[in-house]
């Protein structure tokens, strides 16, 4: 769906990525974790199109994203973290938004804005911030795009809010559609990304699935200090020591991503090797 | 719809969506622009009403007050059109919109260059024509109109922007300050794509600057080629002279030439300042 090789590009001397590599596939939710200023926007928007590769290819769907053509821009939408929606009833915003996307579907669109509790009469302005953003997302899912980019969209809903972005995106999903979610609220989308994506000095440090995440790695808590001390990472709670540990018995336990992004960031090569 | 190369660069269906989404989101703007305009030549031809009761509203004051507010409105709206490219937030919908280059351009001359000239002049000649009728009415009131007056004061009628009389010269018999315009006009709606912020400054001082560097270039390489005692009327042609007749040592352009130069200006000038916005619209980056 989407292939990215040897991505390279800087802000005038600053370098941003440096030979990145990345594979996007559908029916996929991927989850672009990283430290402030890693690229994890610009990604998105080079994979959009609003930003050009120095070096290396994009190619999404066939298509490259610089050039910006209509059938290329009507197969993804861009959920910024800052937008501005512009002053018109949101009905009419929908009515003539809606036939830019040949896949949109009416219905969906009501029934996420009924999901999120979005007054769907009066004017897009008269909406608090969060209620934009989930207007914007609800139009995001129900035009079909087969790969949906999302910036931060967890920033500016309230915590009942967050649980309905997971359900709603869990649920939005099919074997179609590819979603590229970037953010640093890593709890945000426990349970929903299928793939992690760690970006760090202009690479991707870390780019595994949950499912192998789950078979390679153990997640637990121990008081067994022995233990602690032959764990990857480890980190004190209430309850003892939050470590990970080789899955070597291939037991179940549930990735906390929050670690995980800690002991990659700390330890990256030896996480990786696990999963070489 | 199966994408071709050539609906991707143009469908005339993308585009009228465009047009449609333009007007929903402006319509309310525009109105209140409008009014604005239509306002301040109201005010302008009142205050010329109440200063000068014997002639304020002659063509050549009509036409100062069209072709200034043309300029100043006009490079003024240009100069916004691509105004959502200079803030991010703005930038990323616009630039995601399943749309080409060319119908997000072509959508902004419409409403920047044709639809605005149409409503400008409409709004202009409503007022117009209230304020002429209203300066006719007082000169007709005047004392000097009563009977046995040796000096009247002639009633005025509407300037006419096809025959242009009363207007100077180049605009008379070229119409140069109505082409002029869009040329000038093309200029800020490249402004408006090449300068992230306050774009209509940057380009009134860009556009000083070439002024500049091109007066600069006749005094430095052209005029020494011109013969001694020749007399530079370009840039501060007056009536009286042209009427006097041209100089002994007067030097002008062969009349092919100076066609030429007037189709580059109506026409060629425009067209390639709104092609290098083209570009400059698939080029950018935000």
């Amino acid at each position: 769906m989407v292939t990215i090789h040897n991505l390279h590009f800087s802000y005038r001397r600053r370098p941003v990525f440096t030979g990145l590599d990345l594979e996007l596939q559908p029916g996929q939710i991927y989850g672009l974790l990283g430290r402030n200023g890693t690229g994890k926007s610009t990604l998105l928007r080079n994979i959009a199109g609003f930003l050009f590769p120095q070096k290396g290819e994009i190619d999404a769907f066939g298509f490259t994203p610089g050039k910006r053509q209509p059938a290329f821009l009507a197969k993804y939408f861009h959920v910024p973290e800052d937008f501005q929606l512009p002053d018109v009833p949101l009905a009419r915003w929908i009515q003539y938004m809606s036939p830019f996307y040949p896949d949109f579907n009416q219905g969906q669109f009501e029934h996420y804005t009924r999901e999120f509790t979005i007054p769907t009469f009066g004017h897009l302005q008269e909406l608090s911030y969060g209620q934009q953003k989930k207007v914007l997302i609800s139009l995001a899912l129900a035009t079909n795009a087969p790969l949906l980019l999302m910036d931060e969209p967890t920033n500016g809903l309230d915590i009942h809010s967050k649980s309905q972005f997971r359900k709603i995106i869990a649920g939005a999903l099919d074997d179609r559609k590819c979603i590229l979610i970037s953010t640093h609220q890593v709890k945000d989308l426990e349970n929903l990304i299928d793939n992690v994506t760690i970006l760090e000095e202009g690479k991707i440090l870390f780019h595994q699935s949950m499912n192998r995440i789950a078979e390679k790695l153990l997640f637990k808590l121990s008081v067994d200090p022995d233990e602690a001390a032959r764990a990857l990472h480890a980190e004190s709670s209430l309850k003892g020591q939050a470590v990970i540990l080789p899955n070597l018995e291939g037991e179940d336990s549930r990735p906390d991503l929050e670690m995980l992004y800690k002991a990659v960031l700390l330890n990256g090569k030896t996480i990786n090797a696990f999963f070489s | 719809m199966k994408a071709t190369s050539a609906n991707q660069l143009f469908s005339f269906y993308r585009w009228r969506l465009l047009v449609a989404k333009h007007w929903t989101e402006n319509r309310r703007r525009y109105g209140l622009s409008l009014l604005a305009i239509g306002g301040l030549h109201a005010i302008w031809f009142s205050c010329l009403i109440v200063v000068d009761v014997y002639a304020p509203m002659e063509a050549f004051m009509q036409f100062t007050a069209y072709i200034v507010g043309l300029y100043l409105v006009g490079c003024l709206y240009a100069s916004m059109l691509f105004a959502e490219l200079g803030a991010k937030k703005e930038a990323l919908p616009w630039l995601s919109l399943p749309a080409s280059h060319l119908e997000k351009l072509l959508c902004a001359l419409l409403y920047g260059v044709v639809l605005f000239y149409i409503a400008y002049t409409l709004v202009f000649y409503f007022v117009d024509g209230i304020m002429v009728q209203w300066s006719n009415t007082i000169a007709y009131n005047h004392p000097r109109n009563w009977p046995n007056s040796n000096t009247r004061v002639l009633p005025v009628t509407l300037y006419n922007p096809f025959s242009a009389v009363g207007a100077p010269i180049p605009e008379k018999d070229d119409h140069l300050f109505t082409a002029l315009y869009f040329t000038v006009q093309s200029v800020f709606l490249l402004g408006s794509v090449y300068f992230s912020r306050f774009s209509f400054i940057k380009t009134v001082v860009a556009v000083l600057l070439c002024a500049v560097g091109f007066i600069v270039f006749q005094k430095t390489f052209v005029f020494p080629l011109l013969p001694h005692g020749w007399n530079n009327n370009v840039l501060s042609w007056t009536q009286p002279l042209y009427y006097q007749g041209p100089p002994a040592n007067k030097v002008r352009l062969p009349a092919g030439l100076g066609d030429s130069i007037a189709t580059l200006i109506w026409f060629i000038l425009p067209l390639f300042f709104w092609f290098v916005t083209f570009l400059r619209l698939k080029e950018k980056e935000v």
